[in-house]
């Protein structure tokens, strides 16, 4: 029985060498390819390895294959990780939200698992940004957020925020030129990319050409151009855009922790337990 | 003055070496181990100063940290670095801050760290792995010297061999760990089959199977330890320039 293990441990363990090895040099395309090669980590060959992994692992244990209790913690700690490392992998939810400075986006719009705990709003009150003395590479940067209109927080890189059972994360930014669209008496702030639902119906503000000084407008399926500081007609009702400035948008990574702490309580008992394994001082003349 | 304290540091590694190598005597190679410690020490505290942060963000940085690791260990652990075994390790510190003179100056010029290094855990994270690469060193002397003797000279060495392999195992272990716990507190994801992280678990992975052996013997846990020191050399220089990731900063 612990031949049968150990050989079908090894084998197991050099094909996953061997694929993992190999799909790092293959670049991710849209296509998965042979074996699923260029996102073999995605792939349901990659998770049956590892579950058959794991599998060996049990048994051996249950089964008498390795008979050192410390061996033994090792290798259900290690079981344990690789099961709780799927469950997390397939079933939490992470996606990511962009907020600009002075803009307000509602966590529950994203997420597939609604539940009322989960109706926070984030507001971008400032995004700051500390560089180090070559005064271009940021040192550390934070978003000084309102949640759900009572709660001033800060959300930095490496100082994630708890909301329910999400965190939040401080993931990128950008600085993007805003404009302020007028149609009529409604507003709307954008940047070049953006799409809108106006009285027009949806505008996407295209791009700017600098020698006429006119901003290029997608409305419905026409173009329209604008231009700067000054009202013109579209379809009967009055427009105008103006300049707002530089403005940062924050990137938040949010991210479903589920079970996380498990896995970190599987990843410190396995650490541990090879330690307890390697080092336990051994009695003289004893036999394991 | 960063310079200056490599070539002397340099040059007295490689008296030490060439003293172990002709003179019985010990008693003068240690003294010269201790000064070439000292510079060395002077050597990463002025780097430390210039980079503002400790050193071992980049590649030079490593080459100048891990020869440090291995004189201390052999300053505080004399009764395990005799004879042959204590004379190519000196000769192994020598090389390694020869490599680190030679490095291009681009390779050398302190860069700021990007935010996400600013964290407690790099302080954690990447001396684990320098601990598991120092005992990697110390295996691969064995390693060699176990295979180029005959089974009957091998002696203590296969003891000492597997007290390598645990140390470096476990440390291995250890990087993998608090660098997904990092990853966790920073990007909010600890395991993103980055090339960098791939290729640690396939480290791990190549040398579990020292532990697995159906029948252990010296020679094969050698040849184990072989592989597993090319893998990690190439996740380490290999991933870093050829395979783009999350780790490419280095």
């Amino acid at each position: 029985m612990k031949n049968i293990l150990l050989r079908t441990f090894q084998i197991l363990s050099i094909v996953l060498l061997f694929l993992l090895a190999l799909s790092t040099f293959i670049p991710i395309q849209k296509d998965p390819g042979f074996l699923y090669l260029n996102r073999f980590y995605d792939s349901p060959l990659n998770l049956t390895l590892w579950i058959a992994l794991a599998v060996i692992m049990i048994v051996a244990v249950l089964f008498k294959g390795i008979r050192n209790p410390r061996q033994r913690l090792i290798h259900l700690a290690l079981a344990l990780i690789i099961v709780l490392f799927v469950i997390d992998k397939s079933g939490n939810e992470r996606f990511y939200i962009t907020v600009r400075e002075g803009g307000m986006v509602n966590l529950l719009e994203h997420i597939n698992n609604k539940h009322e705990d989960h109706d926070v709003s984030l507001e971008l009150k400032r995004f700051e940004i500390d560089v180090h003395d070559d005064e271009l590479t940021p040192k550390a940067y934070r978003s000084y957020l309102r949640l759900n209109d009572d709660r001033d927080v800060v959300l930095a890189v490496n100082k994630p925020l708890k909301v329910g059972r999400y965190r939040l994360y401080q993931s990128a930014f950008e600085k993007n030129y805003y404009f302020d669209l007028q149609i009529e008496s409604d507003h709307y702030e954008l940047t070049f990319g953006d799409t809108v639902e106006t009285l027009l119906g949806e505008i996407v503000l295209d791009d700017y050409n600098r020698n006429i000084r006119h901003f290029r407008l997608i409305v419905g399926h026409t173009t329209q151009w604008l231009p700067i500081n000054a009202s013109v007609e579209i379809d009967g009702k009055e427009c105008g855009i103006s300049s707002l400035g530089e403005r940062f948008s924050s990137v938040i990574e949010v991210v479903e922790v589920r079970g996380l702490f498990w896995l970190l309580v599987a990843g410190l008992v396995y650490l541990v337990a090879i330690a307890w394994d390697f080092w336990k001082p051994k009695k003289s003349g004893g036999k394991e | 003055m960063e310079t200056i304290f490599l070539v002397i540091a340099l040059v007295l590694y490689l008296a030490s070496a060439t003293l172990r190598l002709v003179l019985p005597e010990k008693k003068y190679t240690t003294l010269l181990l201790l000064l070439a410690g000292l510079s060395h020490l002077g050597l990463l505290i002025t780097r430390s100063l210039i980079a503002k942060h400790p050193p071992f963000t980049n590649i030079y940085e490593t080459f100048l940290l891990l020869p440090f690791l291995i004189c201390l260990r052999m300053l505080i652990w004399p009764a395990r670095h005799k004879g042959s075994y204590a004379t190519i390790m000196s000769f192994v510190t020598a090389i390694f801050l020869f490599v680190a003179l030679l490095l291009p100056a681009d390779i050398k010029i302190p860069k700021p760290l990007m935010p996400a290094l600013n964290s407690p855990w790099m302080y954690i994270h990447v001396p684990s792995y320098f601990f598991a690469y120092m005992a990697l060193i110390a295996a691969l002397v064995y390693a060699v010297m176990i295979l180029v003797k005959k089974q009957d000279s091998i002696g203590d060495m296969a003891k000492r061999l597997d007290d390598e392999l645990k140390i470096s195992f476990f440390f291995l272990n250890a990087g993998l760990i608090t660098g997904a716990v990092w990853a966790y507190v920073s990007w909010g994801n600890y395991w993103s089959w980055d090339p960098k992280e791939t290729w640690a678990l396939i480290n791990i992975l190549t040398l579990s199977f020292v532990f697995h052996l159906k029948r252990p013997s010296p020679r094969k846990k050698a040849w184990i330890l072989i592989i597993t020191v090319l893998t990690v050399a190439f996740t380490y220089w290999g991933v870093t320039y050829i395979l783009p990731g999350l780790h490419s900063y280095m």
